[in-house]
């Protein structure tokens, strides 16, 4: 029983992250790192939020809240495909600016309940013994999550778009030489990242807490781009990261619950020694995934 | 393919580049034509790859015209695809990370690429049987030494059905002596099979059997242009790459080499059951026991990307070995640092200094002081204006070409780079030099000077591991050689005493009859 019950936890805590992985995946292929995920990811777990609010309809909340995140990523990559301006810092500012927008059009939302997606049951496979409740008893956009995965690798490994994108993140004068056009598939990578964080977000907001607190993303976000590594910037790896994050987000709660006598601070920090412990066991890899591109952003400054 | 062979594909009309007040190319006239070879020759620096990127549309001529098919054309890369020239780039146009099917496939203009996979598949295996460009379509390009790389953008180039003209950019600097006999085999079969094709290299000798027209570029403008038909002859072609008074300079390998005697020399180096790890820690040389003593050319012949570079390194002491002992003058130095070795008068030329040596915005002075050049102090510091002042007169400096020393390393380009990090090598006389590709890509009057400073070291009384690809080079100035081949040092050989053949095998295969 603890067990489902923490698979369900990691699941649901864990499918807005995951679905921040995937987003960061693809715009660190085409060469970008958006540390600012975590600033669109607020924006789309308040934007589905008021939508969801006002309109009673959280299927029209998805698109919107995608939207509102793919123009934050916009301005990502404006400044730093079209600018040259520097990633990190364009990224952190993103961040920033993300979390105050959401802070000042989200404090008349504080106090207001939505009813959002609620978890729907598929029959036969939620009776699985252990983990069908965990995965066949959850919110559509976990549901749709589950497609995003297997379908954002068929596009990346499968199709001569795939390819050219990620030829994008691995050397932009060779994929210009042949006559593409690498910025536009920098634009394309950073926005798809930004509408799949801001997925994310609105899965927190109205598929799984059903309220909108100030900073409700905790950091996800960024945890997210750390964990793209550990998926070796592969989106069929994403949900091993995604997942332990979520369970240890699930388990510190259940022993927040139990009224354990350790600080709450400390059982706070569990998901992110995890994540630092997942990050030193991927580091041991020897093999190279890292896009070529991406290495010159830290490489230099311009 | 069919058509009248007498119009010529490609025509240039005076074609003139300029860059700022430096003229790269001026009054180019070039016809070519189907099913014949035509070889542009010069030295380095003589404008050929300037030429080149006009043809394929990377630069724009600042004079002249380029006519395809007798129709005045502004190139670029794209309407060079369309019209069917490829080019094989020295610097290959391929990621990495992508498998060579991968590459191809992202190369191939959308409505070529828009096939099923398993038929363009099936075309990459039918070119690569052809024209016997072996070429694995799943294997990653990172995995893959230049010569395989090369066959990738080979076979990528003809997988576009409109290429009627290849376009080759040193082809042979990368490959293997009995690699270069099959490439030229291929451009043979591509010649019958109606394909132009254009060969800009330095090595005069190896396109004089194959090419139909030869050209000589230097400085700039084509000083000669000959047919088959009228006959080559290699000197006067040579004569006319490198001007008459580099030419009549004619090197004295066997002079130098009796300065060396073995029953009087000191050990150097002595290695023993040295064994040589990667990255990965993987062995990729085990068993190393070799000898070098004063006054003594070893040379190392190999495949590139055999253990060469971990092989100096690890000697360097940049790299630890993973089993084994190194002596230096009978002292063991096998745990010791780069820093005590450097000071035991060991000295290394990395075989890219371009990637190893260049320290972004420092000067060729600093970047003397930093390895080499003896330091004078004033007060606390350096003394700078000493330093300048000595360099400057320093025949060596002067001897190998190295630009004004107070320029910043990193603007100059590959070739002089390599040359000012040899004189630095050099500078301090070292006891023990491990040259890496000291003349690779340099032309031909730049490697005799190469070649005469080593000797000078070697008279001097240093030793000398001399690693290179180049038979002929390893041959001349080698007083023992030995191959790295399968994980393993074959060897020693005397020059004198075995064959380019013999040794070329053992590159690439190892010992066949062990």
């Amino acid at each position: 029983m603890i067990i489902e019950s923490l698979l369900t936890g990691a699941v649901q805590s864990g499918t807005s992250v995951l679905l921040t992985v995937c987003g960061e995946t693809v715009t660190e292929r085409v060469g970008v790192i958006n540390l600012g995920t975590e600033g669109c990811m607020a924006v789309g777990a308040l934007s589905a939020y008021i939508v969801c609010a006002n309109t009673g309809s959280p299927w029209f909340a998805v698109p919107v809240a995608c939207i509102m995140g793919g123009l934050m990523a916009l301005i990502h990559a404006y400044f730093v495909i079209s600018r040259k301006a520097n990633q990190l810092a364009t990224g952190l500012t993103l961040m920033f600016l993300g979390l105050g927008l959401t802070a000042f059009f989200g404090r008349n939302y504080v106090s207001v309940s939505v009813t959002g997606f609620t978890r729907v049951k598929i029959p036969l496979l939620s009776d699985i013994p252990i983990i069908g409740d965990a995965i066949f008893n959850q919110d559509p956009i976990t549901y749709l999550s589950y497609l995003i995965c297997p379908l954002l690798c068929i596009l990346i490994y499968k199709t001569r778009f795939g390819l050219i994108l990620r030829g994008a993140g691995e050397d932009e004068n060779v994929v210009f030489a042949y006559g593409h056009d690498p910025i536009k598939m920098r634009y394309i990578g950073v926005i798809m990242g930004g509408m799949l964080s801001a997925l994310g977000g609105a899965q927190l907001s109205i598929a799984y807490t059903h309220t909108w607190i100030e900073g409700m993303t905790g950091s996800r976000g960024v945890i997210g781009v750390a964990l793209v590594c550990i998926a070796a910037w592969n989106p069929a790896k994403a949900f091993i990261g995604a997942y332990i994050f979520g369970a240890a987000q699930a388990l510190q709660m259940m022993l927040q619950q139990q009224g354990l006598e350790i600080s709450s601070f400390l059982l706070m920090m569990i998901p992110y020694v995890l994540v630092l412990i997942a990050l030193f066991i991927t580091s041991i890899r020897r093999r190279q995934t890292m896009p070529a591109e991406l290495k010159k952003v830290f490489e230099s400054v311009t | 393919m069919s058509g009248s062979a007498t119009a010529p594909i490609l025509e240039t009309r005076d074609l003139t580049k300029k860059f700022g007040n430096f003229t790269a190319n001026s009054g180019i006239n070039l016809k070519l034509y189907r099913s014949s070879i035509h070889a542009v020759c010069g030295e380095n620096g003589a404008g050929k790859s300037t030429m080149m990127k006009m043809l394929y549309g990377i630069y724009t001529p600042t004079g002249g015209e380029i006519l395809i098919d007798g129709t005045s054309t502004k190139m670029t890369p794209q309407k060079a695809i369309q019209s069917g020239i490829g080019m094989v780039f020295q610097d290959f146009r391929l990621i990495p990370a992508f498998t060579a099917f991968e590459n191809i496939l992202m190369a191939l203009p959308k409505d070529e690429a828009r096939g099923r996979r398993k038929d363009i598949r099936k075309k990459i295996i039918e070119i690569s049987q052809r024209y016997n460009i072996p070429v694995d379509p799943d294997q990653y390009v990172w995995e893959m030494d230049l010569g395989q790389r090369q066959r990738v953008e080979i076979v990528k180039v003809l997988m576009m059905s409109k290429t009627r003209l290849l376009i080759f950019d040193e082809p042979t600097s990368v490959l293997t002596y009995n690699e270069v006999k099959a490439f030229i085999e291929m451009l043979r079969k591509l010649r019958s099979d109606g394909y132009s094709i254009v060969l800009i290299t330095h090595k005069l000798h190896e396109v004089i059997s194959c090419a139909d027209v030869i050209s000589v570029l230097r400085h700039g403008v084509i000083t000669d242009t000959v047919t088959k038909e009228q006959g080559f002859d290699k000197n006067t072609l040579i004569a006319k790459m490198m001007g008459e008074d580099v030419a009549d300079r004619v090197m004295n390998y066997a002079e130098a080499k009796r300065s060396f005697d073995p029953e009087k020399a000191k050990d150097v180096l002595v290695l023993k059951d040295y064994c040589i790890s990667d990255d990965h820690n993987r062995c990729v040389i085990k068993d190393i026991n070799l000898t070098i003593k004063e006054g003594e050319i070893l040379g190392v012949a190999g495949i590139s990307g055999r253990g060469q570079k971990e092989f100096v390194e690890t000697l360097f002491g940049l790299r630890a070995p993973q089993s084994g002992t190194l002596e230096l003058e009978g002292a063991d130095y096998t745990h010791k640092g780069i820093h005590s070795r450097i000071d035991a008068g060991v000295a290394l030329i990395s075989e890219d200094p371009k990637r190893d040596n260049v320290v972004p915005g420092m000067s060729i002075y600093e970047h003397m002081v930093l390895a080499g050049a003896p330091i004078k102090t004033k007060g606390l510091g350096i003394d700078w204006s000493i330093i300048k002042t000595e360099l400057d007169k320093s025949t060596l400096v002067h001897t190998l070409g190295v630009p004004n020393i107070n320029r910043e390393l990193e603007t100059l380009s590959g070739g002089n780079i390599q040359r000012t990090m040899l004189a630095r090598a050099i500078l301090k006389t070292p006891k023990l030099l491990l040259a890496s590709y000291p003349s690779r890509g340099l032309d031909i009057g730049t490697v005799e000077i190469v070649h005469q400073t080593l000797l000078e070291l070697k008279k001097k009384g240093g030793a000398i591991i001399l690693i290179s690809e180049d038979l002929d080079e390893l041959f001349n100035m080698s007083d023992r050689l030995c191959v790295i081949a399968d994980n393993k040092v074959y060897g020693e050989f005397i020059p004198e005493q075995t064959t380019s053949l013999k040794i070329g095998e053992l590159m690439l295969g190892g010992h066949k009859d062990e």
